[in-house]
């Protein structure tokens, strides 16, 4: 008996707290249950950018993209540098495959099934058509974007265009991420004074004579030179010319792109190549026993910084990542090595950028694909730079 | 009235037939035939679509068939060039491994060779190495200016150059890899014939005066011929489908065979556009090179009738002296297992302990940095966790259901003798016709453009697809030995055809299918060349990113990730041999 009235009393006084609890709430809720005098001042509408970086904090916080050879230190430090800005981390995920080269193609073999395989994808011009003529892009949140990242628009002026199939212009879909430069990479424990004082600016023919002889490596996909005939004075024949007496000068070819020219590099199997700078002063930043030189021209991929229609996770992310990349991100890890462009606005933010200009070099020295009909070429270009290194090395 | 008359026509035709369709003799045969068409058979034929398509096209599109995709294939690449070397890198990888391992199954079964019982775990030691490891370690070994080897070679016997002796990227060199990754599982199908095969003959050679060595020459080679020549058949096959090897040594070798052109026609580059064809178009090449190699096969096996090896009466063959040269043989596969597991294995792990690889010589030792950071990155990597799953679920995955369906189909096949389980045995017997790049390229044209590709389960059936024959084989003789009386009696006690599989026949044969599930597991585990072809983002095998760390340069972490790799490998099969053993004497 005694219990059951201690249970009765109990759910009356439980019943009384939950009464006032919601009478309470309910006054919270209804201004106008208040005195118009003290009613709370409008919070002020969020920013766009406001709502995107809302939008991101609110998600699963993962973007996947391409990040192949990338070392954990820089995965780490990129969701480093994004966790310090918004307070929220940053999950990145790897998609196998070539960055630049194979990645776009998946985007474009998935998207044409309506399905995505990366949030976000950094690629360069070169490499873009397979999905931005297949109207298989997205355009990021700019007025969000601009708001919060105001050297936005420099980037995307500074980049060169063209129109997709729709006749819509790149740069209202990406923009500029690196001027991925391929310049001269060496062992310096294998060249002497000399030889490192005549590399700047220097002719990439010296590599054919028999100073260099069975010294040379280079990409085994042509890396760098399927730009060569865009320089002043080249052309396809002096293209295949020049990669055949590399090839009959004991070069010798390594898969991996840059990060396999610096590894043979590195472990002696050459002292000098050709292979990108990121690549290179990243393995300087970790003591490895690199040098860079730039040579009379430097051929780069322009890099660029844009969103698949189809993503995997979620968009708010991803758009923040096409700035992020570029900007915090770029600048926060030249300690660990890193690309550069050439913008004066931001020349001071890469060790690289005064190497460069060091070696009395400026944009009119950075060659490239500028137009789509040049795009074109260049596969023509990569096959024939193959062949005839291949041709220049069984002549041996 | 007439139509009721018609309604039970139709009933009393349809009732026959569908109770035709559920008696076990017809039912399971047809489910047998099914699952294999959707490994075996659907794959190939969407290849063969896809080989027809317009450019641009995927397999499913509407449009129209052409053969251009032919054109655009051999047009813009030295086909022959690329054949060529395709025969001579299986031929010369064939014909040193076969020699090898012949000799060692020899020793093995037919000598007092010392060890020779402990073989049988030594020999799983190298298969279940990755062929990556072996070729990853001699590239940096025998790379002509840099390799260690070569170094100390140049510094031993005072040569004055900078290059040599050897070369690991050549052709020499992508045989010598290959040959040593084909000798474990070419002498255990050797050892197997050997086993099998009534000595009388060699006796009787024995008694006529005929030398060990004539005996060997003119009695047990061409006795062997049917098995060797199977063997050799099989492995030329094998080496077909090769990939990894050729990616890693072929490059810089400047030789390109038909696996890396498939590869690089299924990854190509964005400027060169989407054209499935192309891969397609190659990969009939190496499905054509497939089918003739079979046909050799299936006529060997014929021919091994007339040789009647296999007799039925008991026979214990007799074992040759060796005297002295007993540990010259056992010194000889030392010296193998010290080529093919110890010295690339040891570069390996010194690799995975520096920040930079550079060789080990005296002018580079001040240079050297060591590191245990490697390991550090691998463990403390959170992603290590989960492509070290992916690669646990896709191998256990693989050789669970692998054994489990190729049980059925064996059992299919012995319980129920008639046509369609000729059927079920051809469609079974197929994939060894399909050198593995071909059926995972038939799985990626089947499910690019679709939600399934690049998940798990995808990867666990292009694995299925390619491990069915031999599972088959393995599960086939082994059923053969279980009488049918015993199905018999169950049914007659009441118990369904499948539960009799269930409880009886799979219970007998779990010795046999426990030594198949570990070899499917352990050549699952080890192989990279379908996580390479198949693998997206979520389904990351940890071969992947080997490949990925090898390709952008960064042999320590590639090295640290194999070494983890092969010491779980190992465990596996170490632990595994030990258990099949325990439970076979039990």
């Amino acid at each position: 008996m005694k219990n059951l009235r201690m249970l009765f009393f109990g759910m009356v006084g439980l019943a009384v707290i939950l009464l006032v609890a919601a009478c309470g709430a309910d006054a919270t809720a209804t201004p106008t249950a208040k005195p118009a005098a003290v009613a709370p001042a409008p919070t002020p509408t969020p920013s766009a950018f406001e709502q995107l970086v809302a939008e991101a904090r609110a998600s699963d916080h993962v973007v996947r993209m391409a990040m192949e050879g990338v070392p954990r230190e820089l995965v780490e430090r990129y969701e480093k540098i994004w966790e310090d800005k918004f307070g929220f981390p940053l999950i990145l995920e790897n998609e196998p495959g070539h960055t630049k080269r194979e990645v776009p193609v998946k985007v474009a073999e998935a998207g044409a099934a309506g399905r995505g395989v990366v949030d976000y994808l950094i690629s360069d011009i070169g490499n873009l058509p397979v999905t931005y003529d297949a109207n298989l892009m997205r355009k990021p949140n700019w007025d969000a974007l601009n708001e919060g990242f105001p050297i936005l628009a420099d980037l995307r002026a500074n980049m060169p265009s063209w129109d997709n199939s729709l006749g819509e212009p790149l740069t209202d879909y990406c923009i500029s991420e690196n001027v991925a430069g391929w310049s001269f990479a060496y062992n310096t424990n294998n060249l002497t004074d000399e030889e490192v004082a005549g590399l700047a600016g220097a002719s990439y023919d010296i590599l054919t004579t028999p100073e260099w002889k069975d010294r040379v490596v280079w990409d085994a996909r042509a890396l760098g030179l399927y730009m060569f005939p865009f320089a002043p004075g080249w052309d396809q024949a002096r293209l295949e010319d020049f990669a055949e007496r590399l090839g009959a000068n004991g070069l010798k070819l390594f898969p991996g792109g840059s990060n396999g020219v610096i590894q043979a590099l590195i472990q002696g199997e050459g002292d000098i190549g050709v292979a990108s700078v990121s690549v290179a002063s990243r393995n300087i930043a970790q003591g490895a026993p690199i040098g860079v030189a730039f040579p009379e021209f430097v051929s780069t991929s322009w890099g660029v910084s844009c969103l698949p229609k189809f993503g995997v996770n979620n968009e708010a992310m991803a758009d923040l990542m096409v700035a992020m990349y570029p900007i915090d991100m770029f600048y926060g890890s030249q300690d660990l090595g890193g690309s550069f462009r050439i913008f004066s606005e931001e020349a001071d933010k890469f060790p690289m950028a005064g190497l460069f200009a060091a070696a009395g070099l400026t944009s009119k020295n950075l060659i490239t694909a500028r137009s789509p009909d040049e795009v074109a070429l260049t596969g023509g270009y990569r096959a024939a730079a193959i062949a005839a290194m291949q041709k220049g090395i069984e002549s041996q | 009235m007439a139509q009721i008359e018609t309604t039970a026509r139709m009933e009393s035709t349809r009732t026959p037939m569908w109770s035709k369709l559920t008696r076990p003799q017809i039912f399971f045969p047809v489910l047998a035939i099914a699952l294999l068409s959707f490994f075996v058979l659907l794959p190939l034929v969407v290849m063969v679509l896809a080989s027809l398509r317009p450019i641009g096209t995927s397999v499913f599109e509407a449009g129209p068939f052409t053969l251009d995709g032919y054109s655009r294939a051999y047009d813009n690449l030295d086909m022959i060039k690329v054949l060529k070397n395709t025969l001579i890198f299986s031929t010369g990888a064939v014909g040193f491994g076969l020699p090898l391992a012949f000799m060692f199954a020899y020793f093995t079964e037919r000598t007092d060779m010392p060890l020779r019982n402990a073989m049988y775990s030594l020999m799983f030691i190298p298969m279940s190495i990755p062929v990556f490891a072996t070729a990853l370690g001699w590239v940096l070994l025998l790379g002509p200016r840099a390799g260690t080897l070569n170094q100390y070679l140049r510094i031993l016997f005072g040569l004055d150059t900078n290059q040599g002796p050897f070369n690991i990227f050549s052709m020499e060199g992508l045989i010598f890899v290959q040959a040593l990754g084909l000798v474990p599982s070419m002498w255990l199908f050797l050892v197997s014939v050997l086993r099998n095969m009534d000595p009388s003959l060699e006796e009787a050679g024995g008694v006529s005066g005929a030398s060990k060595f004539t005996v060997l020459r003119k009695v047990t080679l061409p006795l062997m011929r049917p098995g060797i020549g199977a063997v050799l058949i099989f492995f030329f096959i094998v080496s077909v489908e090769s990939l990894e090897l050729a990616l890693a040594i072929g490059p810089t070798a400047g030789i390109q065979v038909l696996s890396t052109t498939i590869f690089y026609a299924i990854n190509p580059e964005a400027t060169g556009g989407i054209d499935y064809a192309i891969p397609a178009a190659f990969g009939m090449i190496g499905l054509g090179m497939g089918i003739i190699g079979i046909a050799f096969y299936m006529y060997l096996i014929r021919q091994s009738s007339k040789y009647a090896v296999v007799t039925g009466k008991g026979f214990r063959p007799k074992i040759v002296r060796l005297g002295k040269w007993r540990w010259v043989a056992i010194g000889l596969i030392f010296l193998y297992m010290t080529i093919k597991v110890v010295i690339p294995m040891t570069i390996l792990v010194l690799t995975s302990f520096l920040k930079f690889y550079m060789p080990p010589v005296p002018q580079v030792w001040d240079s050297m940095m060591w590191t245990l950071a490697n390991y550090e990155d691998l463990l403390s990597y959170r992603f290590f966790g989960r492509y070290f799953l992916n690669t646990i679920y896709v191998a256990l995955g693989a050789a669970t259901l692998t054994m489990i369906l190729v049980s059925f189909f064996s059992w299919v096949v012995v319980r129920f003798p008639g046509k369609l389980t000729k059927m079920v045995n051809v469609l079974a017997f197929m994939p060894l016709a399909i050198p593995g790049v071909i059926s995972s390229l038939a799985f990626f044209l089947m499910f690019i453009g679709t939600p399934f590709y690049g998940i798990l389960p995808i990867l666990v059936a292009a694995f299925v697809a390619r491990y069915i024959a031999f599972g088959t084989r393995v599960m086939h003789s082994a059923q053969l030995q279980i009488h049918k009386e015993l199905g018999e009696a169950a049914m007659v006690s009441g118990v369904g055809s499948l539960r009799t599989f269930w409880y009886i026949d799979l219970r007998l044969l779990i010795p046999a299918f426990m030594n198949g599930w570990l070899w499917v597991l352990t050549h699952a585990a080890k192989d990279f060349s379908v996580g390479l072809i198949l693998a997206s983002a979520s389904s990351m095998m940890v071969g992947n990113v080997i490949f990925g760390l090898f390709s952008g340069g960064d042999f320590p972490s590639s090295a640290a990730m194999m070494t983890v790799l092969v010491a779980f490998n190992l465990s596996i099969v170490l632990a595994g041999r030990r258990w099949i053993t325990k439970a076979v004497r039990g």
